[in-house]
């Protein structure tokens, strides 16, 4: 029996390690390719081991571009870090504990846009925003952060709160708090590991959102880091010119800020994951 | 009696002021929630939905240039547009049909295997969940070099060393480019892992010591403790991946913008969006309809699934 058990925990591990070969694999080719010479990257059978060590494919990738596209990633990074969880706890908590008309039907309304495909409202949207005169700022990335969160971050935070016991709702109401004070001073602090969550996923986001800057920005200065990097590399006219190993170098820079993320956060990301309304 | 209506009346305009309060105070929590619902959803599905019915309208000359009617649904289905359009329909289809399935049982596999009470879970949940973190951007500049169509990509390298000719990958006019796309998209199975960890999290141990005492072996629990009770999140992730895999845009588009060579990478969405940056804002506004009533079928079909799914606490 136990020969047995040690053997299937053998067989486990040499198929978690196997699976981490496959999942790792492009990582590994990145790093790697990312300290080759533009030159030997372009040369037929080079393998992925460098001849010559060519760190200065990172200094080029941290050119006064990358740093502008990060800079403008960094603004629009808080706007939904700070905007998607308190829209989203706001309304949650509206709709889970205060009562006023029409709640339903807002509510309902709501969970339908889940349904959408994005490319649907996306199309007039860019033009609301063309209308606007937006297309030559931030604001299209940053402004609707502060409208609405996204359904299924207001449908987390609701299943949070209800989640919580109700005597501490009640003690303040006889001490004479109003609505306010209690979402403030006691719901709040309470529902810190779901907004931590929803902000963290915000920033997931942000980070890699691809389709919102192609589409509603059309200043090249004020794009975010993955068209601009877009751009720069996928659009140039000859192999040599697109620099693949700066490629490399970038993909391993702005690989980095996430996992650092998921790292400090895995946790509540983990744990969220029960709370997404698997119970409906 | 004069004292009792009083009373009645005071506690009457009390809760009416009370449901006043609440009243408002809901509704200034709701605002920001309510003017993005109009501004961002409403009224674009609206607009869209107008423009729809306008052939070829270019989203800015008026709309009395262009004819109104069905044009722009008749145009998808007649004419060299509906090649393209049938083309789309077949490569998004036959891969949603075959990757959907295929992720989930393979996410599953994965999950199983780190469900464990194994040292290091964590560092390897981590590793499996890297590829999920990452922007779709690195995607295409890695695997642009891997499955590069170039003798100097990595595949071709390797191809070249044990003798077989090289190949185009995403480059090619044929269905390889999907398959190479669906072989990408294994990366990304870890998403989905996440979310069985959970579920599998969920269930009681004591089922499973009970199951073994009674000396059922791995794969009878597996098939009748684990799956039934898994039904929620096998639920949850069929409607969140066929919604998801049937709206590919982005992932495509970073590696071949315009759908590939003679269009082998057109999936749905990024013949929507290619339509849009032409300008075709009522056609794309067109097919973007039609892709909301395909999505709008397929949830409900799916929903008549929720009757065979286990909730914990129901009986």
């Amino acid at each position: 029996m136990h020969g047995k058990k040690l053997a299937l925990k053998i067989t486990s591990y040499c198929f978690l390690c196997l699976f981490s070969l496959f999942f790792l694999f492009p990582f590994v080719v990145m790093f790697l390719r990312s300290f080759f010479t533009a030159t030997e990257s372009l040369a037929i059978g080079s393998g992925l081991i460098p001849k010559v060590f060519y760190p200065k494919s990172y200094l080029d990738a941290l050119d006064p571009d990358f740093l502008k596209y990060t800079g403008n990633t960094v603004i629009v990074i808080i706007a939904n870090v700070v905007g998607k969880p308190l829209t989203a706890a706001m309304a949650a908590y509206a709709f889970v504990k205060v009562r006023f008309k029409g709640r339903k039907l807002i509510f309902y309304t709501a969970m339908c846009t889940i349904m959408l495909p994005a490319i649907l409202t996306m199309i007039p949207v860019y033009k609301i925003f063309v209308d606007l005169g937006w297309n030559n700022t931030l604001l299209p990335l940053t402004v609707p952060a502060f409208f609405g969160g996204g359904f299924l971050n207001i449908f987390l935070t609701m299943q949070f709160i209800r989640s919580l016991p109700k005597d501490m709702d009640e003690a303040a109401i006889i001490d004479g708090a109003n609505i306010l004070q209690l979402m403030f001073r006691i719901t709040f602090p309470l529902i810190m590991p779901v907004i931590v969550l929803v902000a963290v996923q915000s920033f997931f986001g942000a980070w890699n959102d691809f389709m919102g800057p192609l589409t509603y920005i059309t200043d090249e200065r004020l794009l975010t880091i993955p068209v601009g990097i877009y751009n720069k590399f996928f659009t140039a006219v000859s192999p040599l010119e697109a620099q693949p190993n700066v490629q490399m170098a970038t993909g391993v820079i702005i690989m980095i800020p996430p996992i650092i993320i998921f790292c400090l956060f895995q946790k509540q990301l983990v744990d969220g994951v029960t709370f997404t309304g698997l119970k409906a | 009696m004069n004292k009792n209506t009083k009373y009645k009346d005071i506690l009457k305009t009390g809760k009416t002021l009370a449901a006043l309060k609440s009243n408002i105070t809901g509704y200034l929590l709701i605002l920001p929630l309510l003017i993005g619902l109009i501004i961002f959803t409403i009224y674009p599905l609206l607009l869209s939905l107008y423009n729809s019915f306008y052939l070829d309208y270019d989203g800015f000359n008026n709309y009395s240039e262009f004819e109104f009617g069905f044009g722009n649904y008749i145009k998808a289905f007649s004419g060299y547009e509906s090649k393209l359009f049938f083309k789309s329909v077949g490569i998004t289809f036959s891969y949603a049909v075959i990757m959907v399935p295929l992720g989930l049982v393979l996410s599953f596999a994965v999950a199983l295997f780190l469900n464990q009470k194994i040292r290091g879970m964590v560092v390897f949940r981590l590793i499996y969940y890297i590829p999920c973190l990452i922007p779709s951007i690195v995607n295409a500049i890695v695997f642009g070099y891997i499955f590069n169509s170039e003798d100097y990509g990595l595949m071709n390298t390797f191809f070249a060393s044990i003798g077989i000719p090289a190949r185009e990958f995403f480059y090619s006019a044929s269905s390889e480019a999907v398959v190479t796309f669906a072989v990408m998209s294994l990366f990304g199975v870890g998403g989905a892992m996440l979310i069985w960890l959970a579920g599998l999290k969920s269930i009681p141990q004591s089922y499973y010591e009970a199951a073994t005492l009674e000396g059922s072996g791995y794969f009878t629990q597996l098939f009748k403790i684990t799956v039934p009770l898994c039904t929620p999140y096998i639920f949850y992730q069929l409607i969140t991946s066929v919604i998801g895999t049937i709206q590919i845009c982005d992932q495509v588009y970073v590696l071949t913008s315009e759908g590939g060579r003679d269009y082998s990478l057109l999936f749905y969405g990024v013949y929507i969006y290619r339509e849009f940056q032409r300008n075709n804002f009522g056609y794309s506004a067109a097919l973007a309809y039609m892709l909301f009533i395909v999505i709008a079928i397929l949830s409900a079909i799916l929903f008549r699934f929720n009757k065979y799914v286990y909730y914990e606490g129901d009986n």
